[in-house]
């Protein structure tokens, strides 16, 4: 089974590492004072650099990664990064997984009925509204949006992928035997949905979810660098915006690549560890080896 | 009747989406911060004038009443007048549009093709290198930020190497020069090339990652079996046999996947400043260009709903196994 899931196993890898950066973040910038902080925090006694003309230098031993045009150190705003990335990808999935799982259960144990239909066209509906055009549009009115309200709006936006997984399943499921002896020894639907199906069908939705987590972490770094995302928090998207903002996108590649290896690796880390859990779980996938 | 049943149930509900995303935009620039007119009129103006300004917009109408005359004017495609252009939207969009499209159709085309043919290859040889290797490559595409890979190709194609335009899609200099149609066209391809790579890599990746676990699917069938044990060559059996019904499923996702890559453009036309609707929505959104900044995402939103009824009723026209009713 190991062998078969290397790929998942790079991924738990690179998960733990950036597991560690989340959590390492605020102990680095206790180690190193307040000069390091991520938002706001300066070191300017180097100097300006004449090769960008700011106060961003390359890497060196005092700041691993650099430090950006102000003069703040990168590594820190990369580790602070990692730990916002974490916050926003498992909330907007463990939102999306809650809505996802409870409407394909309902949609599924009810197939065919209005409530199906109803949930089903809701979700076709969603799928054909461009979200980050949505977003762009709601960020305008607000002038930024705030973590939160992010979050609030992908949650609404993503479950529809879980939905129709766990649909799918609850429609095969619902009319095994097991179900029909539970139904006929007077169990209740809701009884029946949670304690019979749910079981069986949630662990495939995991897959699911892991692509979630790697949407979320992608479609707010696109917000943050359009320059709409939550001023107060240094994500890796606000760095790659600030990196162009300030004209120093081809003048200082230690500022530009970090933040999107971040997002990059840890997306791709999520994904890895669903593919791998889904050819663990998933039967049609299992055979074949 | 029955076949013609599903495709109009499926436009009805495609203008049900449209009308309750406008409704909610709507909504949503009305509570907007800030004098929509602050941008065309200069504050040394006299208050008759800004009043005349605000009356030519519709803003001194009850909230009722602007509504009402924004369902009609949406539906009549009269989408206002551009603060920032001073010229219709309608007129702002009809020259964005054909740029968009011509980005956003070829790199979906290109993407199409790359994704399903890589993907069944890596399928056939699982557990291959070449699918570790494939796999890896293509995901990291995947999941990377579109506008981060966007900006290193500009650095290095562009910047460092001098081989294509930063930005834009036209030289002007040369257009104003007189220059001929071809040369025009070669001009215009030349400005394409960097924002169709950037679009197509993030996108193709995705599609031959679905197309392989849709392969792995089908390749356990039966009938693919069959094929084999009749000593049919391993090609046939892969394109003609398994790849066929590996594709059906790739459809789907895509659909899924539909209003992403419209976000995905609109970070491409930013960064290639390509002139064409998700830019245009940045900038009006930014300059607080209101009927602009609508007009934009209305008609992206009504490319994505168009783009799904007609990949659905494609779909349900491809596989008669799917039954909708």
């Amino acid at each position: 089974m190991f062998k078969a899931n290397k790929l998942g196993i790079i991924g738990v890898v690179i998960l733990l590492l950036f597991l560690f950066f989340a959590l390492f973040g605020p102990i680095y910038v206790e180690m190193m004072g307040n000069s390091y902080s991520p938002m706001g925090g300066m070191d300017t006694s180097l100097g300006i650099n004449p090769e960008t003309n700011s106060y961003a230098w390359p890497p060196s031993l005092k700041h691993p990664m650099g430090t950006d045009s102000k003069g703040s150190d990168i590594f820190s705003q990369f580790l602070n990064g990692s730990y916002l990335a974490f916050l926003i990808g498992i909330s907007i999935a463990l939102g999306a997984a809650i809505l996802g799982v409870i409407m394909g259960l309902i949609s599924g144990y009810w197939g065919g009925r209005w409530i199906d239909s109803l949930i089903m066209r809701s979700a076709d509906a969603l799928v054909s509204i461009p979200f980050l055009p949505l977003l762009i549009v709601i960020a305008a009115v607000v002038g930024s949006l705030h973590l939160f309200t992010f979050i609030m709006i992908m949650m609404v936006f993503s479950w529809v992928g879980v939905c129709r997984v766990i649909r799918a399943q609850t429609l095969s499921l619902r009319t095994r035997p097991y179900i029909d002896s539970a139904r006929v020894a007077g169990a209740s639907s809701s009884r029946i949905i949670f304690k019979h199906i749910a079981p069986n069908v949630i662990p495939l939705g995991f897959y699911e979810l892991t692509m979630i987590v790697g949407a979320a972490i992608i479609t707010e770094s696109g917000i943050s660098f359009l320059g709409f995302g939550d001023p107060t928090q240094m994500s890796w998207g606000m760095m790659i915006n600030f990196c162009t903002a300030q004209g120093h996108t081809f003048k200082a590649p230690w500022w530009l690549l970090p933040p999107g290896f971040g997002i990059t690796l840890l997306s791709m880390a999520f994904y890895l560890i669903g593919r791998a859990f889904d050819e663990i779980v998933n039967p049609r996938l299992r055979k074949m080896e | 009747m029955g076949r013609l049943r599903y495709p109009l149930r499926r436009i009805i509900e495609g203008l049900i989406t449209l009308f309750i995303v406008m409704t909610i935009i709507f909504l949503l620039f009305r509570v907007m911060p800030g004098d929509p007119l602050s941008i065309v009129i200069d504050p040394k103006m006299t208050p008759e004038v800004k009043e005349m300004i605000r009356h030519s917009y519709g803003l001194d109408q009850p909230m009722f009443v602007q509504y009402g005359i924004y369902l009609k004017n949406l539906f009549t495609l009269n989408l206002g007048e551009s603060f920032r252009y001073s010229q219709p939207v309608s007129e702002v969009l009809a020259a964005r549009i054909p740029n968009t499209l011509l980005l956003f159709t070829s790199a979906s085309v290109l993407s199409a093709v790359l994704g399903i043919i890589l993907g069944r290859i890596i399928a056939w040889r699982r557990n291959s290198k070449l699918e570790y290797g494939l796999t890896l490559a293509g995901l990291f595409f995947y999941e990377m930020p579109i506008f981060w890979f966007g900006l290193i190709l500009i650095y290095l194609f562009a910047f460092r190497l001098n081989l294509f335009p930063i930005s834009g899609m036209i030289d002007f200099e040369l257009w104003t020069l007189g220059a001929t149609t071809g040369e025009k066209i070669i001009d215009i391809l030349h400005h394409l090339i960097l924002p169709l790579i950037t679009l197509t890599t993030a996108s193709f990746c995705g599609m031959m990652l679905l197309m392989r676990t849709s392969m792995v699917e089908t390749m356990k069938e039966d009938y693919v079996e069959a094929a084999k044990a009749r000593g049919l060559p391993d090609k046939v059996v892969r394109d003609s046999y398994a790849a066929r019904n590996a594709e059906l499923p790739v459809i789907t996702a895509f659909i899924l996947s539909l209003s992403a890559s419209i976000g995905g453009g609109v970070l491409t036309e930013k960064i290639f400043s390509w002139p064409g609707i998700g830019y245009e929505l940045y900038q009006a959104t930014i300059g607080r260009d209101y009927p602009l900044a609508q007009g934009c995402f209305f008609i992206l939103t009504l490319m994505t709903i168009l783009a799904v009824i007609v990949i659905d009723i494609t779909y349900a026209y491809l596989d008669p196994r799917v039954s909708y009713d």
